[in-house]
């Protein structure tokens, strides 16, 4: 009796199995069919098909689509389909028309009069002018705007007395027709470019969001499902799960040949599981998986560069890095080739300059501080810090060469703190090694007082950290980590650097509109960075993107993956 | 009874305040808030402070929870600091989701695990009881995380007959029969990783108790007065055996939740655990707190859950 009892179990629990798997079996029969692998056409080349679906992974959920909202690094490619800004960037980091078909500056350098292409239109349709232009630049000065990006635009004239509420208008931006609009700085200003680029100032269509208090924009519903002039427009969105777009049917530059674009949102391992059973078409590889994907047959691994690079920032206060000469010393001591290679598995670039080495203001010329660990220990002998026969360490008056080192909890920055470690430890240094969360590491680099206002940066903060840093095409950027104004609390001069020369480029470069004169400068300041060291520059990152092979017209570059995206099309194969 | 429910309803309210005070502390005591992890250079720290002080974080540690309690009595478990958006909504958008991978995991385990249980018991030291005994080990000796890739590895990645993350196929406009299937197909995996470590323990607790049962003397009794062996261990034995089962039963709640955390990440599942992991590292402090009383509830609403179910399972119990 107990057996068959018994058995009676067991064939339920098989007929749970057999009717589990035969589920999984039927239900997969449909996305099969699209997995079967394209006819390879060796004899003919096929051109761009409208139709299709590309579907891309992204890391997490981009909650906030406005792109004057304090903005999140991985909302990017998103931003990229939805909006346009008046000119954008190119892979050579040079700016070229996007909403602005063509600009035209003043003789004294300080108007830059942009020319509208006259058949934009948003998603909804309502044609987008000048004044939406206007609409966006001037709610970036608004006295209740709150998203963090007033920096950029407060170099246009007027833009100071109408965020103190002095003004009822922005002086410097006139609206000249609808279709043309001057744009006025307070002195010649190149990076007003970079304000009016996609990447910064994407046109907001007025007649959505001028009605709109600033101080409600956080929250308004605008930032879920925003409207544009992009390229694709969205369509549904489910939080963390996915994004999809559609095709802006009447976009200005012609629509693009795919109908629809996916963004799959889900963690780095799991959007390559689906890679690899083509449930997504397009990723970012960790190095570390890069024979697995290349080993797939309808894989595509393209290898660029990443637009943003590593370093060692050491802290200009520390009694012990203060000297630039002993900055150098070290810089002599690591061995920047090999930890490149160990932290980046090969694909990385070792950088002399705070910058990354394709754009035109990264010194040619300078050599660095080429790795020979013999010399640095001669450096530092006779800068006066000679080992400590019982310590093990470099000593000068009474002061250990010792240092808290401080470390994002990374897997990279973990491969590169023990060959840093090992390096310095060659050279008697000592080296403290925390490993902290960013928003930590922030409260480190940004000191603050109880109640959370910034206090004087001291040679306590830290002795030397390491981080990413992502550029943006236009150097200007990188004047607030290096500007000795920017070392104040709360600024963005972490390691209190302070050169007089540098300072006075920073201004030189801004005022300069003409390409050549600012290589001349920007490469000028960074031959003093790179002979300086208030950074020690360790290398470029490179990012994999991987693509299915039926997506035609991928090149991602620099700029990311998605920057032409309105030339990909789909080849299924049929 | 009734009073027995209010009362404990009434003692569950200070306990929740008092969770939501531990856990407010303990999140405070990390450095760094919210605004932190959006620090960059291309921001002006001026707007960072003027939404730090938007966001009340500039005040004292008291005062802000406070604020944030009477927030809550009155609805609101206030907004993201990221999207701006309403955490409630945030979640609850992503309750079914999550309702419904915890919820098949646990039918999923106690399912199989009761009548394997009883079969091992049945079994006891013959070569099905081994096997399941050492499947019940293993079981429980494997991580979920584990436990989820793996599957993913062998079924989806390996035999393709499964996909590896997600909860329906996206874009392909399914309807009917057809999209069920599809998202059964999807929740197989993760139900799977979630269920597979609650079904051995359960497994292994059921064959305990039912061997305790099996060997009182009732059961000798019942065998003795010619009673059916079916019957014997269906009425006799299993119902008596079920009792420290339900108890378990509320106490599994809070552990899937639990796993949740871990499994909704490995599949990209759209749930609240994927919320909480992304909050976490973004020190999303309104988001976690909010999930926080979610889970607390679930928690004391699981264990008073599994007290009234003894009530009713056996009537020698009686609550006043």
């Amino acid at each position: 009796m107990r057996r068959l009892s018994g058995s009676k179990f067991w064939t339920l629990f098989i007929a749970a199995v057999v009717i589990m798997v035969s589920l999984s079996v039927v239900g997969c029969q449909p996305p099969e069919e699209e997995v079967e692998p394209p006819e390879e056409d060796p004899d003919e080349e096929v051109g761009p098909t409208e139709g299709g679906t590309v579907r891309i992974a992204i890391s997490s959920d981009p909650e906030n689509l406005n792109p004057l909202i304090l903005p999140t690094g991985v909302v990017a490619p998103v931003f990229e389909c939805l909006f346009n800004g008046l000119v954008r960037d190119n892979p050579d980091w040079e700016w070229v028309p996007d909403a602005a078909e063509d600009w035209e500056v003043s003789d004294d350098g300080r108007t830059v009069t942009f020319f509208l292409h006259d058949d934009i239109t948003f998603h909804d349709g309502e044609p987008m002018t000048a004044h939406d232009v206007k609409f966006t630049l001037q709610s970036m000065a608004h006295p209740d705007y709150i998203g963090g990006q007033f920096g950029y635009v407060s170099t246009i004239l007027g833009a100071e007395e109408y965020r103190e509420g002095e003004a009822d208008d922005v002086e410097g931006l006139e609206v000249i027709d609808d279709h043309t609009i001057a744009i006025t700085t307070v002195e010649p200003d190149a990076s007003i470019f970079n304000t009016v680029s996609r990447g910064i100032a994407a046109i907001l269509p007025e007649h959505i969001l001028g009605d709109v208090p600033h101080e409600e924009w956080q929250r308004h519903e605008f930032n879920q499902k925003p409207i544009g002039t992009g390229p694709f427009k969205i369509v549904e969105r489910e939080a963390d799960s996915h994004l999809t777009l559609e095709a802006h049917d009447d976009y200005f530059k012609g629509r693009p040949y795919i109908d629809r674009l996916i963004f799959r949102i889900g963690d780095d391992q799991a959007m390559l599981g689906a890679f690899m059973n083509e449930e997504v078409d397009i990723i970012e590889a960790p190095a570390e998986e890069v024979e697995t994907v290349e080993d797939l047959p309808f894989a595509n691994v393209h290898v660029h560069e990443g637009g943003s690079f590593n370093y060692l920032g050491l802290n200009n206060l520390h009694p012990c890095l203060g000297q630039p000469e002993v900055r150098q010393a070290i810089a002599t001591a690591l061995n920047i080739k090999e930890i490149t290679a160990t932290a980046t598995q090969g694909y990385g670039e070792p950088i002399i300059a705070p910058h990354t080495p394709s754009s035109w203001a990264y010194p040619a010329d300078c050599e660095g501080w080429p790795y020979d660990p013999d010399k640095a220990a001669e450096m530092l002998d006779d800068l006066g810090w000679e080992v400590n026969p019982d310590t093990g360490i470099r000593e000068k008056d009474g002061v250990k060469m010792s240092y808290d080192w401080y470390n994002v909890d990374r897997d990279e920055h973990r491969r590169i703190a023990s060959l840093v470690q090992q390096n310095l430890e060659d050279v008697n240094i000592e080296l403290d090694i925390q490993v902290i969360d960013f928003a930590t590491m922030t409260h480190v680099l940004l000191p603050r007082d109880a109640d959370g206002a910034g206090v004087e940066r001291s040679k306590d903060d830290f002795g030397i950290y390491t981080l990413g840093l992502t550029v943006g095409p236009d150097p200007q950027g990188m004047e607030r980590q290096f500007h000795s104004r920017h070392s104040e609390p709360g600024g963005h001069n972490y390691v209190s650097y302070s050169n007089e020369r540098v300072d006075e480029l920073w201004g030189e470069v801004r005022t300069a509109l003409d390409l050549d004169q600012r290589r001349e400068l920007a490469q000028e300041l960074y031959s003093i960075l790179c002979r300086e060291v208030p950074w020690i520059p360790l290398y470029a990152t490179t990012d994999i993107s991987v693509a299915h092979d039926r997506v035609q017209g991928f090149e991602p570059n620099v700029l990311g993956q998605v920057w032409n995206v309105t030339e990909w099309w789909v080849d299924d194969g049929s | 009874m009734q009073d027995y429910l209010v009362r404990r309803l009434l003692q569950s309210i200070p306990l929740l305040i008092g969770i939501t005070l531990i856990s407010f502390a303990i999140m405070q005591l990390a450095p760094g808030d919210p605004m932190s992890t959006m620090i960059s250079p291309d921001l002006d720290m001026e707007a960072v402070d003027a939404r730090r002080a938007e966001l009340g974080l500039d005040q004292p540690i008291y005062v802000q929870y406070f604020r944030w309690l009477s927030e809550l009595l009155s609805g609101n478990m206030g907004y993201a600091v990221q999207s701006g958006r309403p955490v409630l909504q945030m979640i609850v958008e992503r309750i079914p989701a999550t309702l419904l991978l915890t919820a098949s995991a646990l039918a999923f385990a106690y399912i199989v695990a009761v009548p394997l249980g009883v079969i091992s018991a049945l079994k006891q030291h013959n070569l099905a009881d081994y096997l399941l005994t050492l499947f019940a080990f293993l079981g429980i000796s494997t991580p979920s995380f584990f436990a989820g890739i793996l599957l993913v590895y062998v079924f989806a990645i390996q035999l393709n007959l499964l996909p590896t993350s997600g909860h329906y196929s996206i874009g392909e406009g399914l309807i009917g029969f057809a999209a069920t299937a599809d998202r059964l197909r999807y929740l197989l995996l993760p139900m799977l990783a979630l269920g597979t470590r609650h079904l051995a323990q359960v497994m292994r607790f059921t064959r305990s108790s039912m061997l305790d049962v099996l060997n009182q003397d009732y059961i000798r009794t019942a065998r003795a007065k010619g009673i059916h062996e079916r019957v014997v261990v269906y009425k006799h034995a299993l119902r008596n055996a079920l009792l420290p089962i339900v108890t378990l039963l509320g106490l599994t709640l809070p552990a899937l939740i639990g796993g949740s955390f871990i499994i909704e990440t490995i599949f990209a599942w759209p749930g609240m655990g994927r919320l909480g992991v992304n909050a976490i590292f973004a020190r999303e402090y309104p988001i976690l707190m909010g999930l926080n009383v979610l889970v607390a509830c679930m928690v004391l609403m699981g264990n008073l859950l599994a007290d009234v179910m003894y009530a009713f399972v056996d009537p020698r119990i009686q609550y006043s």
